[in-house]
């Protein structure tokens, strides 16, 4: 019975740990990741932390529309991208036939590249027998950074087309890696879903929070984050978002998991409403700064 | 010259296939003597840009002529890169197709398709 609980440890409590880094992640998308990260964040800063935001929902970032923040400095982040040498190329067709995703196509007469196919991983190059192909480069997104006082947001944008949001992710990571010790905290706001870019922004946390809803829709993708973060060993908590006091859908499914439910945030119609007008929800109205000065305490807490 | 037409069988009275980059084989008939030949492609099986596979896998077999139901933007590329036209048919058998396309009444596709996604 319950063969499947993980019994999960809280790490890096040694004299020597890193600032918590905190990711807030969901399978379903609409529960309200980015209003709980931004929420966190500026709960964080009201209490006079030092912290950091990373919006690493490169297909769809929006959390700056919550924060009202001047203008960002833009960091290109480029990727591989094969260069043949014509006057060395055979046309033998290895790299071709190697690559997967189908980014280069050996014609009679050229190697034609597809840079929207490539996933930059540099086999083509390794592989050439003549040694005609080096490595070139695309821009394959930007990071937009903002500095304030006792803060820092990061965010990533993809291009449209581009297939590579795991390598703008870690780039992403990095760049917040190096800041976060100067912070007290650093908070991940990770793209919905459970595939690879969900993955990539979960990766590195000291912590997970998991945003669901209490319906089957909710159920179900909490249940799929779940299983897809298992391996990571991570310590995980949930919040469930648009409750209306009947969560047995959600509470049962934590338990036998053993996955404690932090916080309930109610349904509340003057959220949806600061929403609507780019308002995180800890603005929503009086009512919310409590209930996040107490998540704040909880996640600057052992877990 | 060798033309190729995407099928759902292995005659000339097969269903002819819309999709280019998916189809799972061509019929490859010779102009000149039309003896037919078989083209499998497997490329139904690619995750990712079956249409790019497939030309390629054409443009080896020595095909001038591709006779389909559309083209997605990267394999029209690599067509036009390699000076090889492709028509449009919409419906009917293989031989419908080519004989469609020997009376010169097939529309040839100049602009590629929207690109899709599995």
């Amino acid at each position: 019975m319950n063969s499947d609980v993980d019994i999960i440890r809280p790490r890096g409590w040694s004299a020597t740990r890193q600032p918590p880094w905190i990711a807030v992640a969901s399978g379903k998308g609409g529960t309200g990741k980015t209003s709980v990260a931004v929420s966190l964040f500026q709960a964080a800063r009201r209490a006079g932390r030092r912290v950091q935001l990373v919006d690493a929902d490169v297909e769809g970032p929006n959390s700056h529309h919550f924060l009202g923040l001047g203008e960002p400095e833009t960091i290109p982040v480029e990727a591989m991208l094969p260069r043949v040498d014509p006057a060395r190329c055979t046309l033998c067709g290895e790299c071709a036939s190697f690559c997967i995703y189908q980014a280069l196509a050996v014609l009679g007469d050229r190697v034609m590249v597809f840079p929207d196919m490539c996933h930059g991983c540099e086999g083509c190059r390794v592989l050439c027998p003549v040694q005609a192909i080096e490595n070139g480069s695309q821009e394959i997104g930007r990071i937009m950074h903002w500095r304030g006082d006792g803060f820092e947001v990061w965010q990533g944008r993809l291009h449209v087309g581009q297939v590579l949001s795991p390598t703008l992710i870690r780039e992403l990571h990095n760049r917040a890696r190096e800041a976060a010790p100067g912070y007290d905290l650093t908070i991940v706001d990770s793209p919905p879903g459970t595939s690879c870019p969900m993955m990539a922004a979960v990766r590195g946390a000291s912590r997970l929070l998991l945003v669901t809803e209490p319906t089957a829709f909710g159920l179900h993708d909490l249940d799929l984050a779940m299983a897809a973060v298992r391996r990571m060993k991570l310590p995980v908590e949930v919040i469930i978002n648009r409750s209306i006091g009947e969560d047995a859908l959600i509470d049962d499914l934590c338990r036998s998991r053993a996955i404690p439910v932090i916080a309930r945030f109610a349904e509340d119609r003057s959220v949806a409403i600061a929403y609507a007008e780019g308002r995180p929800m800890i603005d929503a109205g009086a009512e919310w700064a409590g209930p996040y000065d107490e998540l704040r305490r909880h996640m600057e807490g052992p877990c | 010259m060798l033309i190729a037409v995407s099928a759902r069988g292995d005659t000339m009275d097969s269903a002819m296939d819309p999709r280019l980059g998916r189809a799972e084989r061509f019929i490859l008939i010779d102009g000149d003597t039309e003896k037919i030949s078989i083209l499998e492609t497997g490329a139904v099986q690619a995750t990712h840009g079956a249409g790019i596979q497939t030309a390629q896998m054409l443009l080896k077999a020595g095909v001038k002529v591709v006779i389909s139901g559309d083209c997605g933007p990267k394999a029209f590329q690599v067509f036009q890169a390699a000076n090889v036209p492709v028509y449009s048919a919409t419906s009917g058998t293989v031989w419908d197709a080519f004989s469609a396309w020997r009376r010169n009444e097939l529309p040839v596709i100049g602009q590629p398709g929207a690109a899709k996604h599995v």
